[in-house]
């Protein structure tokens, strides 16, 4: 991948962590966590519905000119699996192998090839994940509300 | 059972869920907008005019009973000279306090020439004005003339001094009050989104 694409793709995993931070859940990027392993494994994204806890969704890319192949996402798969993320997202880039996405498809991963996504379809994709696991709507608009009432009797 | 009681608050605090809400602080230099800000924040005032920087970040956490609110405040620099950065501050707003000052008609002004470089970058976003300073004797613009132009625009409206700390805590009450009403708005209609 060009440095100038990698930039791009950087660009998006920020843009998504910040719609998440917005949203109250906890977001980071480029984390270390520690699986029950005892091994620390690395992800590009990870996103924690509140404070410690397992990770709700974690995200990574891996790139390989060819194609990537399912000895390739193995490593993510495993990583996945020691930290027990709730829901996994790949990018590939460019694209993955058919035995690849078997591989993912049987252990439940999103998967976005850069080959057929654009760059702006990680950060919808890695948002709208975390708003799927991360209590939906309907508890953020309780909380808000009840926020507001709250506020209305100090004013 | 009071510690059992400490125990659940403390656990009950922990995994509450905090929701964060940018607000931008604009308006002319001078016209008291990082005073505000420190007075809402550390309950301090200080004479001395102090110009801001390109930008100053701080937070409020405010703790409710369901969840926490975290109010990520940018105080954005008032003086020529900043207009290319200070764009990129505007992304993903929730909510502008507009500010001018009671004795400086032109700094209400210039608030449309402000608010429209926030839209600009960041859409729509719901607005309060502050008129500050309303502790100077020597005041130029009324409560009246604030008011409606904060009404035609749609904005809510507060009168203020940082000095006296007047309606500071209210003001910002206020902002946080249409950002939440704003939000919960486009979750109803994304929800409706085919």
């Amino acid at each position: 991948m060009t440095s100038a694409r990698l930039k791009l793709v950087e660009k998006a995993i920020i843009d998504a962590v910040e719609k998440c931070i917005r949203m109250g859940w906890d977001a980071a990027y480029n984390v270390s966590i520690e699986g029950e392993s005892g091994i620390p494994h690395k992800f590009l994204m990870v996103v924690w519905p509140s404070k410690g806890g397992k990770p709700d969704v974690v995200v990574d890319i891996i790139e390989e000119e060819a194609g990537v192949s399912e000895d390739d996402v193995l490593r993510f798969v495993v990583k996945c699996v020691d930290v027990d993320a709730r829901y996994k997202i790949l990018v590939a880039s460019p694209h993955l192998s058919w035995r690849a996405k078997l591989l993912l498809m049987g252990h439940d991963t999103k998967i976005i090839e850069l080959c057929r996504n654009n760059l702006s379809d990680i950060s919808l994709e890695i948002f709208e994940a975390a708003k799927e696991v991360c209590g939906g709507e309907g508890s953020r608009v309780d909380n808000l509300v009840s926020v507001l009432e709250e506020l209305r009797e100090l004013t | 059972m009071i510690a059992i009681m400490v125990m659940i608050l403390c656990l009950n605090a922990m995994t509450k869920p905090v929701y964060a809400f940018k607000l931008v602080m604009l308006g002319e230099y001078a016209v008291g907008k990082t005073s505000l800000v420190k007075r809402y924040l550390y309950d301090s005032f200080s004479p001395e005019y102090y110009p801001t920087l390109n930008v100053n970040i701080s937070e409020k956490l405010l703790r409710f009973s369901k969840c926490d609110v975290r109010l990520v405040i940018w105080d954005v620099a008032g003086q020529e000279g900043f207009e290319g950065v200070r764009r990129s501050y505007f992304k993903n707003a929730d909510v502008a306090v507009l500010v001018y000052d009671v004795s400086r008609p032109e700094t209400l002004k210039s608030l449309d020439d402000w608010y429209a470089s926030l839209e600009d970058v960041a859409g729509y976003v719901p607005a309060v004005v502050a008129g500050n300073k309303v502790d100077l004797e020597e005041r130029l613009v009324d409560r009246e003339e604030g008011e409606g132009y904060a009404k035609i625009r749609g904005f809510d409206y507060v009168e203020t001094s940082a000095k006296t700390n007047l309606n500071v805590k209210e003001l910002f009450t206020r902002a946080l009050k249409s950002a939440i009403l704003n939000r919960l708005r486009a979750v109803k209609v994304s929800r409706w989104k085919p």
